[in-house]
């Protein structure tokens, strides 16, 4: 669930920090670690702390309790200006009186560099983002993408140890998202910095990390890799929270069933977790389900169901059905579009079936 | 450097100047209303403010002239202000100008200008003689009106700025609403525009008040002797009677009717914020 | 006050009501707007009776008043005066509203208070306790003096226009500057003033004529060494009206304005919310 603090390649580590305005506590005490080279995302929805723990690391909140090392150094009460961190903002936070080069060039004038190097390093870093030739552009005359394309510039154009991104994709629209995101997997990639980046978006999250660190009412629901945040998700939260699911209470009646509320025995990958008797939840990924008229009996798909098609949403590639079941609830079904779909019609009754590898057994949260 | 006290790298200078060149004069002027000549304490150019005929007076004109000009900046101001809410951004930006050039004004410039305006062979005087065909010579300066009539016309901007800011917030839905629902302008400015204006009306009636109770040149150039205020009597014992002492004495306490003046105002404002009553 | 303005519909009602709406805005825009004015036609009628519309054009009362040894040492008393008040107010009162708007720090309240006290305070108090004190020193009558005492009126004037620039500006800018390693210095004039710079100099007209302009706090500081501008006017309009005094009134009219549209071309959305 969480990392244990104690690795020696990691950079940035959360040692039980927590942070509290009064008696609402945005983060409780957490441990965190963050290994060198890593892209780790933050995820959750509004108020969950990943902001608060982004702005923990760069300096602008201080911690309530714990104490945060940047490689190896405590770091809690050193200012901002002295972490050697890098940047960017979701508005871009460019100097609006100062063109591109200028802009890009600030943080290496702090640092006295020479004018041949701020030529030389600020090429380099437009090279890298692609806007040669916008040296003497303002930002006011540039579009949102390459506003924060300068953003980037800026952060990596003296080599920071480790980048933080709130957000950085938020304020564009879905196609110029698509296209950065692209962009700042291979910049990190080539440059092998650590990154930290929030987002809520959890398809940005999966695309980009190496690990996700999903985030809910300030406490870390799980750490891990984005296939183990899929596949393998610890509780009800992550697993509603990160791609589409079906969730179902029930019972653990041996080590390979699960009884669902009314009786119906599902049969599940593994129970070895939990204890007999327990009350859990299921978890069914609505691509997992197969959708086929009644009477079409195919062997090895032990769950089986038959219900009635209630809404179909075709959303281009995929199309997604909710099928009502005759003893109540839901069952959510995903899949590719094709023309054979349309012989899949409201109020039609429809078998279902599924495997039990894809039939996980997961904790249940308080309600 | 603590973070916490940052904020004092900046406001550091300021606040050593303006507390050596404000708040020492100030405390100086209490010290001087309670020393007399010779050094004692003494508080007894109070007592005898107290019972001055010539103070009750005045105050209670500086009461009356505070109150009933910065009535009278509201009634005539408001309609500017209901103008001005009513423009595009755009246009509201060029009407303003309007407003701004009298604020940016010379007071000077405007009493002087009414002096010529309103004096008996005046302007105003003159424009009456030719419309009524024989010599019109209303007395409308050095007296009660003209004091009015300079006060009102110096603190209308004031009044516009706080009511114009309550006007447009003001959510435009509710116009909307109502006239859909058939309600006739009259209906719609007595039932919705006036009483959700009413956080700027009071805001802006009390600091033209609280402005107007410090007034000395309009008083002084546009009055006669029965609109002398407070602060025309302390000019007075300053420079005719050279008593410092009372004249101390009256800058207290018009300093203290003003304070009391805008805490109370203060406080009407943090009782009018309670939830549901528009800001 | 109709917003339903599709093509054909006429609302009668709402187009009169705003006509007279309309009407009575007219007449207080006239009404604030004529003494302001008016001093200019007047200025140009000569030494004759003040009339309207002047029997004859003349820039006659200009001549005299350039003429005039008195009123052109005034101007330029007040000119300096001025001068070194913005400056002076400048350098304590930007820094001054930057930290109010940005921080929170112990006695926030206290200081805030004591910078807008010169505006809370009757002036006459302020003169009065200003003259008290200066006699102590004996610097009354000094211009030193003067400009001492109207630099601290004036920062509270121009502090709330820089400050309204200040709410506008995007803390993420100075914060990133920080993380990037810039110190508070390099922020402040790197950063924080280049944006502000329409503010400041609304900011700066605006001090200077509430200095050029100010006439109690200089009644009771000046001698007639040290006149400014508006105490010999206001010693001239009570006991010995010079028509020159048009011309005097006509050339500050004229300079409000400027200062008037300078400002407000450089803060166009400024003159939507509330103050200059």
């Amino acid at each position: 669930m969480t990392s244990s603090p104690t690795n020696n390649d990691a950079m940035i580590v959360f040692d039980g920090v927590s942070k509290s305005y009064g008696a609402a506590v945005a983060l409780h005490e957490t441990a965190l670690s963050v290994r060198r080279g890593e892209f780790l995302s933050l995820l959750g929805p509004s108020g969950s702390g990943k902001s608060t723990i982004l702005n923990i690391i760069a300096g602008a909140i201080a911690p309530s309790s714990g104490r945060i090392l940047l490689d190896g150094a405590n770091v809690s009460t050193v200012p901002p200006r002295e972490r050697q961190l890098g940047m960017v903002f979701q508005n871009y936070a460019l100097l609006p009186h100062l063109n591109v080069f200028d802009n890009v060039a600030f943080p290496l004038r702090i640092r006295g560099a020479s004018n041949a190097e701020i030529k030389q390093k600020v090429g380099n870093a437009l090279e890298r983002v692609g806007l040669v030739g916008y040296e003497k552009r303002k930002p006011r005359e540039m579009s949102g993408g390459q506003q924060q394309r300068v953003g980037i510039a800026r952060c990596i154009v003296y080599s920071p140890s480790v980048i933080l991104m709130d957000e950085p994709l938020g304020a564009l629209d879905k196609k110029l998202r698509d296209q950065l995101q692209g962009e700042i997997k291979k910049l990190h990639r080539d440059l092998g910095t650590t990154l930290v980046y929030v987002t809520h978006d959890q398809e940005e999250a999966l695309n980009l990390s190496d690990r996700v660190c999903l985030m809910n009412g300030g406490r870390i629901a799980q750490v891990g890799t984005p296939d183990e945040l899929y596949f393998e998700p610890i509780d009800e939260f992550v697993a509603d929270f990160v791609g589409e699911s079906n969730l179902y209470a029930g019972v653990v009646r041996d080590d390979r069933q699960v009884e669902i509320n009314g009786g119906w025995m599902l049969k599940v990958r593994s129970t070895e977790a939990f204890r007999i008797g327990e009350n859990v939840k299921v978890l069914v990924r609505p691509e997992k389900v197969e959708i086929a008229p009644p009477g079409d009996e195919s062997a090895g798909l032990p769950n089986r169901c038959v219900g009635t098609v209630s809404q179909i949403s075709f959303v281009g590639g995929m199309t997604r059905f909710a099928v009502e079941l005759p003893g109540g609830g839901t069952v959510l079904v995903k899949g590719i579009s094709d023309r054979a779909a349309d012989r899949i019609e409201i109020g039609v009754p429809m078998a279902l079936r599924w495997a039990s590898e894809n039939t996980i057994v997961i904790k249940a949260n308080r309600a | 450097m603590n973070a916490r006290n940052e904020g004092w790298l900046y406001v550091g200078p300021a606040t050593l100047f303006l507390f050596l060149v404000m708040l020492v004069p100030l405390a100086y002027v209490v010290y001087t209303s309670v020393t007399t000549a010779s050094g004692d304490f003494s508080l007894a150019s109070y007592q005898r403010l107290l019972s001055s005929d010539l103070f009750k007076r005045t105050l209670l004109t500086t009461f009356q002239i505070s109150i009933v000009a910065s009535l009278a900046s509201l009634v005539l101001g408001y309609p500017i202000a209901l103008h001005l809410a009513k423009q595009t951004p755009r246009k509201r930006a060029l009407y303003m100008v309007l407003v701004l050039v009298p604020f940016w004004t010379s007071i000077l410039v405007k009493s002087y200008a009414f002096t010529v305006l309103l004096g008996r062979v005046g302007l105003v005087n003159q424009f009456l003689s030719f419309m009524a065909g024989s010599s019109v010579q209303l007395p409308m300066l050095f007296n009660r009106f003209g004091v009015m009539v300079g006060m009102t016309n110096y603190l209308i901007p004031f009044i516009v700025f706080p009511v114009l800011a309550s006007l447009l917030a003001i959510d435009q839905s509710l116009y909307r609403a109502s006239e859909i629902m058939g309600a006739k302008p009259p209906r719609i400015f007595f039932r919705i525009t006036f009483p959700l204006s009413l956080p700027g009306v009071a805001a802006g009636v009390l600091s033209t008040t609280v402005m107007s109770m410090g007034f000395f040149v309009i008083p002084a150039l546009l009055g006669g002797r029965q609109d002398v205020m407070m602060s025309n009597l302390v000019d007075f014992y300053t420079r005719e009677t050279m008593d410092w002492n009372m004249a101390s004495a009256i800058g207290v306490i018009l300093l203290g009717i003003v304070t009391l003046v805008a805490i109370a105002a203060d406080q009407a404002k943090r009782f009018g914020s309670r939830p549901g009553v528009p800001a | 006050m109709s917003i339903i303005a599709s093509r054909g519909v006429v609302d009668r009602q709402a187009n009169f009501y705003g006509g007279v709406r309309n009407l009575l805005a007219a007449a207080v825009y006239a009404f604030i707007l004529i003494p302001t004015l008016i001093v200019i036609p007047i200025s140009l009628g000569g030494q004759g009776e003040l009339s309207f519309p002047p029997r004859v054009w003349t820039f006659e009362l200009y001549g005299q008043l350039f003429s005039s040894t008195s009123w052109m040492t005034s101007i330029l008393q007040s000119v300096k005066v001025a001068v070194i008040t913005t400056l002076a107010s400048m350098l304590i009162g930007i820094p001054a509203s930057y930290g109010l708007v940005r921080f929170e720090f112990p006695g926030k309240k206290f200081v805030m208070l004591l910078l807008m006290s010169p505006i809370l305070v009757p002036v006459i108090v302020i003169s009065l306790g200003l003259y008290l004190y200066l006699s102590r020193l004996q610097i009354v009558g000094t211009t030193a003096g003067l400009v001492a005492s109207h630099t601290a009126y004036v920062v509270p004037f121009m502090m709330m226009t820089v400050m309204a620039g200040v709410k506008k500006l995007d803390p993420a800018l100075e914060f990133a500057a920080t993380i990037m390693g810039a110190s508070r210095l390099t922020v402040f004039f790197k950063v924080v003033l280049p944006q502000l710079r329409p503010s400041l100099l609304a900011g700066a007209l605006f001090a200077f004529l509430v200095s050029f302009d100010e006439v109690v706090i200089a009644w009771f500081l000046t001698s007639p060494a040290t006149t400014t501008l508006p105490v010999k006017m206001y010693s001239s309009i009570q006991w010995d009206i010079s028509p020159v005094i048009a011309a005097v009134s006509a050339l500050l009219t004229v300079l409000s304005v400027v200062f008037c549209l300078i400002s407000v071309m450089f803060q166009p959305q400024a003159a939507t919310d509330s103050a200059p």
